[in-house]
């Protein structure tokens, strides 16, 4: 297997750089989401955002769609929103004289698709996404239509408590890659976009990234070198998130599914990449292990009762989850915990 | 080159981490099993040594190798935790948070990190470690130095004083050059014998009649060896009195060869020197002695019959009065016994004669006082009949009935109260029709 030489991920870094950059000047005070976008995007997984209106988030994506020069396509889901309106539909036209059906492109057909309010649709409809999330195609009528590649679902979710909004199933989360959770803007972020922007004024934003430099960069990403020990360390997070793998995970109903290992392999290449670094690390695991894992898991009831969130758990769970195995005798003291 | 240069100090380092760890599985599975050697070699040595025992070499090999058992142990126990050298720069790396560059460059796909001296990542807990190698060395030093009591001088203690008594006396006289040192090594011979008894034995009545019968024998040939000594003293003296006659003169050597004859016979000799002047002396007639060596020889014998002396005399002790008492003999009196028979039935009671008890003679008291009876007294005697039921039975026609029914009637006539009687024969003729 060839793996990406330092020269590669330099290049790489310096695009991603850029990225990074015309981003943080559409959206302020977000850099820490913005870096998991980014990570998110090179480790070639959709993502969940949540939180509430008005924060930046379509903001965010339509960013993105325009930094990339990527084709998106946004769609606000609705409760009466029907599979069709998002897949496309076969139309009945006229052409020599007969009339076939024709299908019609829906709005997933695009690089970049922003799914605003997701959970405000009917499941039936957001079920309507697995199939384009996980297998990048669709199928109308038994015939099935190849997406656009690169695809990117970014989905945005208001807080579930909110009205007139039905949760995702676990199936249909677990497609996502990261789910961010999009806080609100400090007072300078604030001062800096009453300053810098208009009511109603779409910010001017400057394509960075094209298409073929995109996939180059993802090729890298691809490329990224992980050692045993980490695939090691990622595979007993994993176990640890079920329930008897770990005393912090006596508060989990259902564990974490092995597509989340497989996510945690690849993002943590991608922060590789965006640290200049050819290999995957236990610190880069660590970094984005809640991201991965927070929609993966369910808590059970009572420990939900008792105050604990997926957050919570998984603090624990990276606190109890040496690095390696091996343990420290007692007639030695380890300065730092492994 | 510079990346020979840092792959080498990391592996280094590494090793480094990787011993020290190991080491430390070992030690800490040795801990425990090291403090119970301690213990168990620190009581071993205390009881060889109670014992008088020799702490030799064979204790010190078997603490070697049962030392070097647990260590091959612990080393067998310890390997499952062993770090190899890959997941020591695992350690390395994770610690000093090198994002696993470590890993990354020894597989070969990237470079080595720039080499910088740190500080270890894993320090000796000084404490844990010298805990149980202090407190097994401790155990054991206890065991092979503490002063302690061995426990034969108990039963030396406890044994007859007579025993003691004559070992030192013998002793005494040896060192002192009294006697020979045959009959010391004689005496010691018996006594051993007598030792060799099981202690609860020691102070029987036969063991201690052995005992006596040997002070006695002792007593007796030191008693016999003064005399032979002051004779041939006083024969030496009188041969050389100028005054004394020839007739006296022979008489003397007579009585010189005599007594050195004595001596050469009996148990207890003289010092071997002593000895051997005086057969050669008496070989020759005490013609052969110079008046000088005559005079320090009559010097010795009576310094060495003056030590047999004093040896003989008990500490405290008076002499004996000699002889008998004045007053006219008494009947003879019946011997106190052995100590494990207890005395006999002797006629002499607190000094007034009794008669002997004649256990055919026995007859009963009987107690006098009826008021006050002792448990066993006879009360009365009177002669009683039995109370037999004189009713004649006889064979019985089945069906008819003998009773009349007169024992209800009885009932309620003698054992109810006047008012129950009363409400009891007004229900009956109520009832009658």
């Amino acid at each position: 297997m060839e793996y990406a030489t330092e020269a590669q991920v330099a290049e790489a870094q310096s695009q991603i750089n850029r990225l990074s950059e015309a981003l943080n000047q559409v959206l302020f005070g977000q850099e820490p989401l913005i870096e998991f976008v980014l990570n998110g995007i090179l480790a070639r997984g959709h993502i969940l955002l949540e939180g509430l209106p008005g924060l930046g988030k379509t903001e965010l994506v339509k960013g993105l769609s325009k930094t990339l020069v990527l084709e998106s396509k946004r769609v606000q889901f609705t409760p009466d929103l029907l599979p069709g309106d998002i897949t496309g539909n076969p139309l009945l036209q006229e052409k020599d004289g007969k009339r076939e059906f024709v299908f019609q492109p829906g709005p997933l057909f695009a690089n970049i698709v922003l799914a605003d309010e997701i959970n405000r649709a009917s499941p039936k409809t957001q079920s309507a996404l697995l199939e384009a999330m996980q297998e990048h195609r669709v199928t109308v009528l038994g015939e099935t239509h190849e997406l656009p590649k690169p695809f990117f679902v970014l989905a945005t979710q208001n807080p579930i408590e909110l009205e007139g909004t039905y949760p995702l199933p676990e199936a249909q989360l677990d497609r996502f890659l990261f789910k961010l959770d999009v806080r609100k803007n400090s007072v300078g972020a604030l001062e800096k976009i009453v300053n810098q922007r208009e009511l109603g004024v779409e910010p001017v934003v400057n394509a960075v990234l094209g298409k073929s430099h995109l996939e180059e960069v993802i090729k890298t990403v691809r490329k990224v070198y992980l050692p045993g020990v980490v695939a090691n360390y990622i595979a007993r997070l994993v176990d640890a998130t079920h329930a008897g793998g770990s005393s912090a995970a006596k508060a989990v109903k259902f564990g974490a599914s092995p597509r989340a290992a497989l996510s945690l392999a690849s993002a943590s290449k991608a922060r590789a990449v965006m640290n200049g670094r050819t290999n995957a690390s236990f610190e880069d695991v660590r970094h984005i292990a809640p991201a991965v894992l927070r929609h993966r898991m369910v808590l059970d009831y009572s420990a939900r009762i008792d105050g604990a969130t997926t957050d919570s758990v998984i603090e624990s769970l990276l606190e109890e989850v040496p690095f390696q195995t091996s343990e420290t005798p007692r007639p030695l003291a380890s300065t730092k915990k492994p | 080159m510079e990346s020979l240069d840092r792959r080498k100090a990391w592996l280094k380092e590494a090793s480094s981490l990787q011993r020290r760890f190991n080491v430390a599985w070992w030690y800490q599975e040795l801990s425990i099993p090291l403090a119970l050697l301690g213990l168990v070699g620190g009581s071993a040595a205390l009881v060889l040594r109670r014992y008088q025992l020799e702490i030799g070499a064979s204790f010190w090999i078997t603490i070697g190798l049962v030392l070097l058992g647990l260590g091959f142990t612990a080393w067998l126990r310890a390997r499952r935790h062993c770090l190899t050298r890959e997941s020591a720069l695992v350690r390395l790396e994770a610690d000093l948070a090198l994002n696993n560059a470590l890993t990354t460059a020894e597989a070969g796909r990237g470079s080595w990190p720039p080499f910088e001296r740190r500080d270890k990542i894993a320090r000796w807990r000084w404490g844990q470690l010298a805990f149980p190698m202090m407190g097994a060395l401790s155990f054991f030093l206890l065991g092979v130095m503490v002063p302690i009591a061995p426990a034969m001088n108990e039963t030396i203690e406890n044994q007859p004083y007579t025993w003691s008594r004559l070992e030192s006396e013998v002793e005494e006289l040896v060192n002192e050059e009294v006697i020979d040192e045959e009959y010391a090594g004689d005496l010691k011979k018996r006594l051993d014998e007598l030792r060799e008894q099981e202690t609860g034995e020691w102070f029987s009545a036969a063991s201690l009649e052995a005992t006596d019968s040997l002070e006695q024998a002792h007593s007796r040939e030191m008693n016999r060896l003064e005399r032979d000594l002051l004779q041939v003293e006083q024969a030496l003296r009188k041969a050389a009195d100028p005054s004394a006659t020839e007739a006296r003169r022979q008489k003397m050597k007579q009585q010189f060869q005599e007594a050195v004859e004595g001596m050469r016979n009996g148990q207890m000799k003289p010092n071997e020197d002593l000895m051997k002047k005086l057969s050669k002396a008496a070989k020759e007639g005490m013609d052969g002695m110079s008046e000088e060596e005559r005079k320090q020889m009559q010097d010795n014998l009576r310094k060495l019959a003056e030590k047999l002396k004093e040896q003989g005399r008990q500490p405290g002790d008076g002499d004996e009065g000699g002889g008998e008492g004045e007053g006219e003999p008494g009947p003879p009196r019946p011997g106190k016994g052995e100590p494990e028979r207890g005395p006999g039935a002797g006629g002499d009671l607190f000094g007034v004669e009794v008669p002997l008890i004649d256990l055919e003679k026995f007859e009963h008291l009987e107690g006098k006082d009826d008021k006050e009876p002792e448990p066993g007294d006879l009360l009365n005697l009177e002669k009683i009949e039995h109370d037999v039921d004189r009713t004649k039975v006889g064979p019985a026609q089945s069906g008819s009935a003998k009773s009349k029914g007169l024992g209800g009637d009885r009932v309620w006539k003698d054992a109810l109260d006047p008012d129950e009687q009363k409400s009891l024969k007004s229900f009956f003729e109520s009832s009658s029709p």
